[in-house]
């Protein structure tokens, strides 16, 4: 029997804009591989070290104002440092510094919420308990604390930002965890007789890596700005090297004269965190997962 | 005949953790049961009857408060090391829900697999040939080796849900509701695929379900549980015939389509 | 066989329903050229396996594939007609004040899952009565008939009128849909699975109590069930469904003592239990 669908009408016209339509993840995704290769490549697009000092050409404009040049195509700042050298540089540092604290501490926190919720009982309460303490203890603070104990050396900075993110993904995962020790296939190959390691790595550790990818990715604009704020009130990284929070502190004396030196940074900064946070959404949506710890 | 599971006055009541303090409740009140080897057992009761928990204190994942605890030649609760990989070895489980039942991100062959690397069963080479043989045991083909859970329909999952607590070679194998979720042309399907495999494998079986008509189907022996005490037990055929259990009784006359037969 | 069209009124006609749902990968046609009637007073069982569409097409009499119920596109054909004492409504298509009219008044609904079809922070008695806001009585009669309802249903007394959900069992629960869906006096209740979730004892009772406040009413009630003893103790016609068609329809001493159609008899042989006869086993390899 010839039953025409009732969606024949516009299937096909649907289809065709979902065929093309641009997926948000990928375009984001590529936008930010951008922005994090001209960070790679940085001693590639331009020759001027970011800390070379020419007292001549202070707070030159960007090329599109009168008085810039292509020589300093977005400027330069009060001692007459390349802008572009220095962004593209400061991508380096604050990419790097949020990248590594942002492993330290999902490994720390992952670790913790799968043993919390795998073992349960007593483990599971002690191991909530010094979360719990961790929230409680201000952010700042914290920082601040380690940074005067430990000093200013980057790897100081990236302990100190992984100290302070585990204790939500501890959170997360043990919940996480405690849902999917519900489901009959973890108590199936426990009575099979796999060990609890077993049960972790072969199990548990790939389900978790959905949820996981979303949480990483929403929690890194976060882990950036954090650097950014430290460099900025100066206790983060330390002058010469570049950081975009640092620069975007030390413009702010000339922001009516010369915004650039904080704008340029402020620019990347920002469309670094909305690429994350696009693609943070976006990867949600995709993967369906719901972050309740 | 040898006794091949045991458990006399068991009890189980579960309370909250440390710093949650719950009302206690008590899942068995002094449970005995004596099932033999190669028999055919089956356990009816309602929901929060405490069946469930029954088939997990012989699986040894619910510790009882009191009582003793004696399956395949062992007390699951106090196991050496290697005796507790040669314990989930001899006893297996079927689950009810066959979809939450597996990896979603294993291929069958691969949740397949498990039992078979743990314990060592054969060489790692042998494993797909050993594999297809276990699909083929349950009436599956080969190519089902390389699907994933949720690309097949729940009759054949449960199929395979079969096939995993085989794969170790177990002498007990514990059901709880292993139809419970399937389609009646399908329960069918299964509940003969499990008969048959019983005999083949000389399995000891404990079957568990709400629904007495499954029951009488899978098992040669009852038992009647409510409120976490055995209120009837016996030979299938005879409770079924004439229960002495008011309770019994009841489940019986709560059946739906009394007489449906006499039509048909 | 008495002839149920000329002896009863028509109450609901279904003709060459089609409901098709849009999914990732192209068009579920859930149901496909269904027709059938039901009339008043009487129960019709719709008895299939999961995915048979008898499901979607209970939810397509009241229009339940559209938001807020679902996100998913869902399109239905055909004709849906319920005849009211003067006059007939087209329910396929109909406005939304039409449906909402027959929601309230003519038709109504209890599902497998009570407890999400409850508001778990409202008191019971209050739910029952917030049922009755649209029927025209005297508010102060309003809370003896929610009384007379939950006493008819076994939840008299203050003790489960003033009971939140939580704090019933499953059958309880189930009483209490039942006691909001019969306290507007519909003429027509559609039960979607009512006792698949229940152990059996609970479920005698339930479908006993279902017959006595139909018989009260002389409402007629759709009963979708995947249980054939079900459809036996509660129905007196069957529509059988396979695959989105009715593929048997008749009285329930007929269709199951005589069976026609091959689905219908698979469904009889494989009832588990005593009296089903084991096939030969399967041969291997």
């Amino acid at each position: 029997m010839s039953h025409s669908s009732p969606f024949s009408g516009n299937s096909s016209f649907w289809k065709y804009f979902q065929g093309i339509k641009p997926d948000r993840v990928w375009v984001c995704s590529v936008l930010l591989l951008g922005i994090v290769l001209l960070g790679l490549l940085a001693p590639v697009i331009t020759h001027i070290e970011p800390t070379t000092v020419n007292l001549l050409a202070r707070s030159k404009p960007p090329v599109w104002y009168e008085g810039g040049s292509w020589y300093y195509p977005l400027g330069t700042d009060n001692l007459g440092r390349d802008m572009l050298s220095r962004c593209l540089y400061g991508i380096r540092t604050s990419f790097g510094i949020a990248t590594l604290g942002l492993i330290f501490s999902a490994i720390l926190g992952v670790s913790i919420g799968i043993i919390a919720g795998l073992v349960g009982g007593y483990a599971d309460e002690l191991l909530m308990f010094i979360t719990d303490v961790f929230i409680t203890i201000p952010n700042l603070l914290l920082l601040l604390a380690g940074i005067v104990l430990l000093g200013t050396e980057i790897w100081v900075l990236i302990v100190m930002i992984g100290l302070i993110r585990w204790e939500a993904y501890a959170r997360i995962v043990r919940g996480q965890v405690m849902a999917l020790r519900e489901l009959g296939f973890i108590e199936a190959s426990h009575v099979l007789g796999a060990s609890r390691l077993r049960i972790a790595v072969a199990h548990v550790l790939p389900n978790l890596i959905s949820p996981l990818t979303v949480i990483l990715t929403l929690s890194f604009p976060s882990v950036l700005l954090m650097e950014a704020g430290l460099s900025f009130l100066g206790v983060g990284v330390q002058p010469p090297t570049p950081s975009l929070g640092r620069m975007i502190g030390s413009g702010r004396d000339y922001l009516l004269d010369a915004w650039w030196m904080s704008g340029m940074p402020s620019i990347v900064i920002v469309s670094i965190t909305l690429l994350f946070q696009l693609i943070g959404d976006g990867l949600r949506d995709k993967l369906d997962v719901r972050l309740d710890g | 005949m040898k006794s091949i599971v045991e458990l006399s006055d068991v009890k189980v009541s579960y309370s909250g953790g440390l710093l949650h303090r719950a009302p206690k409740v008590d899942a068995l009140r002094g449970v005995s049961i004596r099932i033999n080897r190669g028999e055919r057992h089956g356990l009816v009761g309602e929901s929060g009857s405490g069946k469930s928990t029954l088939g997990r204190v012989i699986l040894g994942l619910v510790r009882p408060s009191h009582g003793s605890v004696s399956v395949a030649g062992f007390n699951p609760f106090s196991l050496s090391r290697s005796e507790k990989l040669e314990f989930r070895r001899r006893v297996q489980l079927v689950f009810q829900d066959s979809v939450a039942a597996f990896n979603p991100r294993l291929t069958i062959g691969k949740s397949l697999g498990e039992g078979l690397k743990i314990h060592n069963i054969c060489k790692s080479s042998q494993r797909p040939d050993r594999i297809a043989m276990l699909l083929e045991a349950v009436g599956l083909p080969q190519e089902f080796s390389d699907r994933f859970p949720h690309q097949v329909s729940g009759g054949q999952r449960q199929r395979v849900n079969i096939a995993r607590a085989l794969s170790v070679e177990p002498d007990v194998l514990i059901a709880d509701e292993p139809v419970s979720a399937l389609d009646v042309s399908i329960q069918a399907e299964v509940l003969d695929l499990f008969e048959d495999l019983q005999q083949e494998f000389n399995l000891t079986t404990l079957f568990i379900s709400h629904d007495l008509n499954v029951i009488h189907e899978a098992s040669d022996y009852l038992w009647v549980l409510k409120n976490g005490e055995i209120v009837e037990k016996g030979g299938t055929k005879q409770i079924f015939s004439g229960p002495e259990h008011e309770y019994t009784n009841l489940l019986l006359a709560s059946l739906p389509g009394q007489g449906l037969e006499t039509v048909c | 066989m008495a002839d149920p069209n000329t002896k009863r009124r028509l109450l609901l006609s279904a003709r060459d329903v089609n409901v098709s749902f849009e999914v990732a990968n192209g068009i579920v046609e859930a149901v496909r050229d269904l027709s059938l009637e039901i009339f008043a007073g009487e129960t019709l069982a719709l008895v299939g396996e999961s995915g048979s569409g008898k499901s979607a097409f209970a939810k397509s009499i009241l229009d339940m594939h559209q938001p807020p119920f679902t996100r998913r596109r869902c399109v239905i054909q055909g004709e849906i007609e319920y005849h009211r004492a003067s006059d007939v409504l087209q329910l396929v298509g109909a406005d939304g004040k039409t449906m909402r009219a027959v929601r309230e008044k003519e038709i109504g609904m209890i599902f497998q899952d009570a407890m999400s079809s409850l508001n778990p922070v409202i008191r019971l008695g209050k739910q029952v009565y917030e049922a009755l806001s649209y029927v025209p009585i005297e508010p102060s009669k309003r809370w003896l008939q929610v009384s007379e309802i939950l006493n008819e249903v076994g939840l008299g007394g203050t003790r489960y009128s003033r009971a939140f959900p939580h704090q019933l069992s499953g059958g309880q629960r189930q009483r209490a849909m039942i006691a909001i869906a019969a306290v507007r006096c519909p003429s027509l209740l559609i039960a979607d699975e009512p006792t698949t979730a229940l152990d059996v004892t609970v479920q005698a009772q339930i479908l006993s109590l279902l017959k006595r406040v139909q018989a009260s009413s002389n409402m007629s009630m759709l009963f979708i069930t995947h249980d054939l003893g079900v459809v036996y103790d509660v129905a007196e016609r069957v529509a059988v469904m396979c695959a989105g068609r009715i593929v048997e329809l008749g009285n329930v001493s007929q269709v199951f003592g005589d069976p026609q159609n091959a689905y219908t008899r698979t469904l009889l042989e494989n009832r588990p239990g005593p009296t089903r006869k084991r096939k030969a086993k399967v041969a291997r390899a």
